[in-house]
């Protein structure tokens, strides 16, 4: 019975991506696009902005991996990237415009059938949480979406465990208001 | 509390499907390409010169200080080769240039016009 490859750490991921292994990046990217994804959709409140926000901010990321004083952490590195392109957002929107123009690497479809009740919930989902501050919308994505403790979250956006947590029960109760709408409209 | 109950976001995760989270990890890779192999190659000439700004500051001022101690060596060297001859003029109480020619081992022009012996 063969073992399963042991998981490497990040910080040897880091250090294999500072000499330019395409692998060890690709294997960052997967590890913390949800999480990048979620402080950028937390800031801008929208899918697609939120993705071109993900992709430029893992090749910031790479392009100063020098900065990343501690390799070990990261993924709280990139995070603070990913909130900054997102509030800077405006002057990236021509990213999308080069990703679209890459046939090769579309979107395949696994059912489209399943792929437009996901997308429909997604929709109502955004909207929903369009109605949240920017600060409730990326704590309750990175709490109940990306599945991060308080202390984590509060780690990264430079707030108390306390506050995360007050402001998680308020975007869910706000969250469930207006899914509740939805359902009941 | 239905507050501690999480929401399910699951509608909105870019990993599913497998398909969709496919193209999007192709187009970051796409996009990293150059900054890769930028990383493969060694980085751009600007990128080597600031790498090795520090050495060659450090190399420059050896050379500069090498520079110096050899040219005041050379100097004092000069220095103490004219000092003897200076120093027989002095104490004779004659011009230096006559002080040079008690040192020299070769017979004068004068020395011949005057039937001097070679010394």
């Amino acid at each position: 019975m063969s073992r399963p490859a042991p998981i490497p750490p990040d910080a040897d991921l880091v250090a294999l991506a500072l000499r330019g292994d395409g692998g060890a990046f690709d294997q960052l990217v997967r590890r913390h696009y949800r999480a990048a994804f979620s402080v950028a959709l937390g800031v801008l409140a929208n899918r697609h902005d939120a993705e071109d926000v993900c992709q430029d901010a893992f090749v910031k990321a790479l392009e100063r991996l020098e900065d990343c004083r501690e390799p070990a952490r990261f993924v709280q590195w990139l995070l603070v990237i990913a909130r900054n392109r997102a509030l800077s957002y405006h002057s990236y929107r021509r990213i999308r415009e080069t990703a679209e123009l890459l046939p090769e690497i579309a979107e395949a479809p696994d059912s489209p059938a399943d792929d437009l009740a996901r997308a429909q919930l997604g929709d109502r989902l955004e909207a929903a949480l369009a109605t949240l501050s920017a600060t409730q919308r990326t704590v309750v994505l990175m709490h109940d979406l990306e599945g991060w403790t308080h202390k984590e979250i509060a780690d990264v956006l430079d707030m108390t465990e306390v506050r995360s947590r007050q402001h998680l029960f308020v975007a869910r109760k706000l969250l469930r208001a207006v899914l509740g709408e939805y359902r009941n409209g | 509390m239905d507050e501690e109950q999480p929401v399910d976001l699951s509608a909105l995760d870019p990993t599913v499907p497998r398909g969709a989270f496919e193209a999007r990890l192709a187009r970051v890779r796409h996009a990293a390409r150059h900054a890769l192999r930028e990383r493969r190659e060694g980085g751009n000439p600007l990128e080597v010169v600031a790498r090795w700004r520090a050495p060659l500051l450090a190399a420059l001022v050896l050379v500069v200080l090498a520079s110096a101690v050899l040219v005041r060596s050379a100097q004092i060297e000069a220095a103490l080769e004219t000092e003897p001859a200076d120093e027989i003029a002095d104490l004779l109480g004659v011009p230096a240039l006559e002080g040079d020619a008690l040192l020299s081992t070769t017979t004068s022009t004068s020395d011949l016009l005057l039937g001097g012996s070679p010394q």
